[in-house]
């Protein structure tokens, strides 16, 4: 969500500062604008903005959905992206911490320091601690390792060079596209190529023999 | 010194041929195999102290000459044979004995030479070697998310001289099936590729 991204504005602020609440001792400065901002917004819009923030959150792309909440209320897209950028980084720093230490009750009291309206105080609260806590698809992703989004192949055979008149000699050329958009192109020998197909066997094999095994010990 | 060293040294042969073999040995390790520092005057130094400088310089050209065109035919036995009996009947050749030699030095090395020249053709990237292990989350919050294997390959890929780059990736189940699908592919297109050539 590119609006997202673009209007977090970088600063400090007065109230709340200083104190340490779970945004830290400077308040960021987008959470400050919508925290001013959100007082007047009705409660169906709020909600409506909230639901596109945890889409953002879990790494889905919510341009449609703000264009639509333009459309129904008398927000400019900018005010809506500027209220959606401060939501969303106020929830993105409450999801980094843990359960174990993060209680509710402190979060509400951070929030209300804010001068939040207490409805929307709680429907922050819920997506933080109740069951509709984001999956962070978003998050969770940026730490991944990339995965292999496209893998072409062709099989070559050199018939001769400058060293080797006579070479026929197959060799396999491969070409991964990765999902952080790299793209990798390297030649496999055949004999590489016989151990790289039987270690893919292998990891598969694996992975099948793991599944099994830890359904039993749930079922226990 | 060091070259002559790490001949690989076959069952002695007549004594007048050692220092032939090593010779070839000593042509194979800065031709194919990619040691630096075999000069002419250290080898003639080793192994042919009487020889003169022109002498031992002439000898090697011939000798290199000789594993080149046998190197670079990549020769059977069949040719080998026929190919050193031209040799040792052509004016200014070979003798019977440094045919001999030859013949022997070629079956010892072939194999390796021939790996040699076909990496000099290898330009890209190469895959080197490839390292893995599959991951389990036992403990989730969200209860669908156990029982997911996932799998980290790191793939070393380098060219000749140069330092590796490591790849690192991650593979689901559904990627391993695809990947290994697609090797399977490859690997009928390669034979079907073989049996007709």
């Amino acid at each position: 969500m590119a609006a997202v991204g673009k209007t977090m504005a970088y600063g400090h602020s007065e109230s709340g500062g200083g104190r340490g609440g779970f945004l830290g001792a400077r308040v960021p400065a987008e959470v400050e604008a919508m925290a001013r901002a959100v007082r007047d917004v009705d409660k169906e819009t709020f909600r409506r903005l909230l639901k596109v923030t945890v889409n953002a959150l879990e790494g889905k792309d919510c341009k449609e959905s703000v264009k639509l909440i333009a459309e129904s209320t008398n927000l400019s897209e900018e005010q809506l992206a500027f209220l959606i950028s401060g939501m969303y980084t106020l929830l993105r720093e409450a999801l980094r911490l843990p359960l174990s230490t993060f209680k509710q009750e402190v979060f509400k009291e951070d929030l209300k320091e804010l001068r939040i309206p207490e409805d929307f105080i709680a429907d922050f609260s819920s997506i933080v601690f109740g069951n509709r806590r984001p999956v962070s698809e978003g998050t969770a992703q940026r730490s991944r390792l990339p995965s292999v989004q496209d893998f072409k192949w062709r099989v070559d055979v050199a018939i001769s060079t400058s060293s080797l008149a006579r070479a026929l000699q197959p060799s396999i050329l491969m070409l991964l596209k990765l999902s952080d958009g790299t793209a990798h192109r390297f030649e496999v020998p055949v004999a590489k190529f016989q151990e790289l197909r039987y270690n893919v066997a292998l990891i598969l094999k694996e992975m099948n023999d793991l599944e099994k095994r830890s359904i039993l010990k749930i079922q226990d | 010194m060091a070259a002559a060293e790490q001949q690989q040294q076959p069952p002695p042969p007549p004594e007048g041929c050692r220092p032939l073999s090593a010779l070839l040995g000593g042509i194979a390790q800065a031709a194919y195999y990619g040691k630096a520092g075999i000069t002419e005057e250290l080898l003639r130094r080793q192994l042919y102290p009487e020889a003169a400088p022109e002498e031992f310089r002439a000898l090697r050209a011939k000798m290199g000459g000789l594993l080149q065109s046998i190197a670079s035919a990549d020769m059977d036995l069949n040719q080998l044979e026929a190919f050193l009996t031209a040799q040792t009947k052509k004016q200014g050749g070979i003798t019977s004995d440094q045919a001999a030699v030859i013949a022997k030095f070629w079956k010892n090395h072939r194999i390796k030479i021939r790996e040699s020249l076909i990496n000099q053709s290898r330009w890209d990237n190469v895959l080197k070697n490839m390292n893995w292990r599959v991951d389990l989350k036992s403990q989730s919050r969200h209860i669908d998310q156990i029982n997911t294997p996932v799998a980290i390959v790191e793939m070393e890929l380098g060219k000749n001289g140069q330092e590796s780059e490591f790849l690192c990736l991650e593979f689901d189940e559904a990627k391993v099936n695809q990947m290994l699908k697609k090797l399977s592919e490859i690997e009928e297109s390669m034979t079907s590729l073989t049996q007709t050539t």
